[in-house]
């Protein structure tokens, strides 16, 4: 992803980058199973930790946002064997994000932007 | 391993935490590891015979760490605890070929076991074959950790290497085993026991820390993969994807179902689940010695107690030396907590 991306976005999460890489996607939050359906290849898969249960989600997901967890977490483990980006420790990463909302996440930084609506539409 | 405990996050042990969780049979647990070195010492079993009953490596560094931290928690007196400590230590430094505390790397085999596992068809990679061998690898250590959980995925999970074999140039073996435990879950959907990926590496580095499946890598992985091999159950499958993304997604599906299963448990039987499976992960070990590898009628009581919440409370920031002093033999600290027990 080119740098210049970055600003059309507004930062609005931080936590500790754990796998390298910036990518950007559709948020998907997970919470249970039924949160599983029509999770798509590249989303970002944003939830309080993830679990053997999301093992599909996470084999198809973009990047991964946790709430909680360090280096050594599972997120943090197996996106780096997957090569995509993952963010933990965000602590309410959950409630910033919606569903649908379009990120870019930078798995070095920790940082995560959304796009903001009202300087594109100036800048437009 | 202060290291590896240093960087965790406590907060993420589900559905159970051995923080809390051990301290409910550490002295039932230690009673069953001195009466299994006192018969294997008695049958003057050598301590390569010993060491091969211990699944890997990496599995015995974590387990020595539970040991450490139950002798803390169970107030075993510093004779004792050396004495045990240097039984598993002499084990570790038998079993692995170099770097035994894995600061670096894990490698448990001998050039010659290293030859003699690499003769096997390679074929070439490519990132798209990258990204489908860590898919496979993510399905396999997902369902790990749902049999096993975060205690003792260490057990069935294990990354070996760096072997260098070049400029610039690694081999990396990613093993997953022990998949269908039949003795620990009377049932199994998994399509297969064990899943192996070995790896060839141009222009990366590989590390891990004392638990072999904290790894990192510097540069690309994917891009970097040069050539690999896969062996699901001994049988090679390189040649044909479509047979690697079916093993995977049946593993994928297996995962869920014994994560659910899992999940489901309630409270108590969620304990006596995980004291059955920390006896299970030494079931060779106590098999070898010449006793029954189940759970004691006083382990299955003892974990009826109420989970001891809090024991280990590392300070926030830099935890190295919190975990250090606790896992020290010869130092008496106990954690902030323990006074409490």
């Amino acid at each position: 992803m080119k740098d210049g991306c970055w600003k059309t976005m507004k930062k609005i999460l931080t936590g500790v980058g754990t796998s390298q890489g910036k990518v950007q996607g559709k948020v998907r939050i997970v919470r249970d199973i039924v949160d599983h359906e029509g999770f798509e290849e590249g989303d970002i898969l944003v939830t309080r930790l993830t679990d053997p249960g999301m093992v599909g989600l996470i084999n198809k997901a973009g990047g991964i946002i946790c709430e909680i967890g360090g280096m050594t977490s599972h997120p943090s483990i197996l996106s780096r064997e997957l090569g995509i980006p993952c963010i933990v420790a965000t602590k309410d990463a959950t409630k910033v994000l919606k569903d649908g909302d379009i990120v870019q996440m930078c798995g070095t930084s920790g940082e995560v932007h959304k796009q903001d609506t009202d300087w594109k539409l100036s800048w437009e | 391993m202060a290291e590896a405990m240093g960087s965790m996050d406590l907060e993420t042990l589900e559905p159970l935490s051995n923080f809390s969780f051990h301290p409910l049979f550490d002295r039932e647990w230690i009673e069953k590891i001195t009466e299994a070195i006192q018969r294997l010492r008695a049958k003057r079993a050598s301590p390569e015979l010993i060491a091969e009953s211990i699944a890997g490596v990496s599995h015995l560094r974590a387990q020595l760490l539970f040991l450490l931290m139950d002798m803390k928690s169970a107030r075993i007196e510093k004779k004792r605890r050396i004495v045990l400590a240097e039984f598993f230590h002499d084990l570790l430094l038998t079993k692995a070929k170099t770097d035994p505390y894995g600061f670096q790397s894990n490698i448990m085999h001998s050039p010659k076991e290293y030859d003699a596992l690499m003769k096997k068809p390679f074929a070439a990679g490519s990132p798209d074959i990258s990204l489908e061998l860590a898919r496979l690898y993510s399905a396999a250590y997902h369902l790990a950790n749902g049999l096993y959980t975060d205690f003792y995925t260490d057990y069935a999970v294990e990354n070996f290497g760096p072997y260098h074999i070049g400029k610039d140039t690694i081999k990396v073996i990613k093993k997953v085993h022990d998949l269908r435990p039949l003795l620990l879950w009377n049932y199994s959907g998994a399509p297969c026991t064990s899943v192996t990926v070995y790896t060839i590496l141009k222009n990366v580095r590989f590390r891990c820390d004392g638990i072999s499946c904290h790894t990192t890598y510097e540069g690309d992985p994917v891009l970097g993969l040069e050539q690999y091999s896969v062996e699901i159950d001994g049988r090679i499958i390189i040649h044909n994807l479509e047979d690697i993304i079916s093993f995977r997604k049946r593993l994928e599906r297996e995962s869920q179902t014994q994560w659910q299963h899992l999940t489901n448990l309630q409270h108590e039987a969620l304990k006596q689940k995980a004291v059955e499976m920390r006896c299970y992960v030494w079931k060779d070990f106590f098999t070898l010695a010449g006793i029954e590898w189940k759970p004691s009628a006083e382990m299955a009581r003892a974990v009826q107690k109420p989970l001891v919440l809090d024991l280990w409370q590392p300070p926030e920031g830099d935890q190295v030396e919190f975990w250090k002093k606790v896992m020290d033999p010869e130092d008496e600290f106990l954690g902030h907590n323990n006074h409490n027990l």
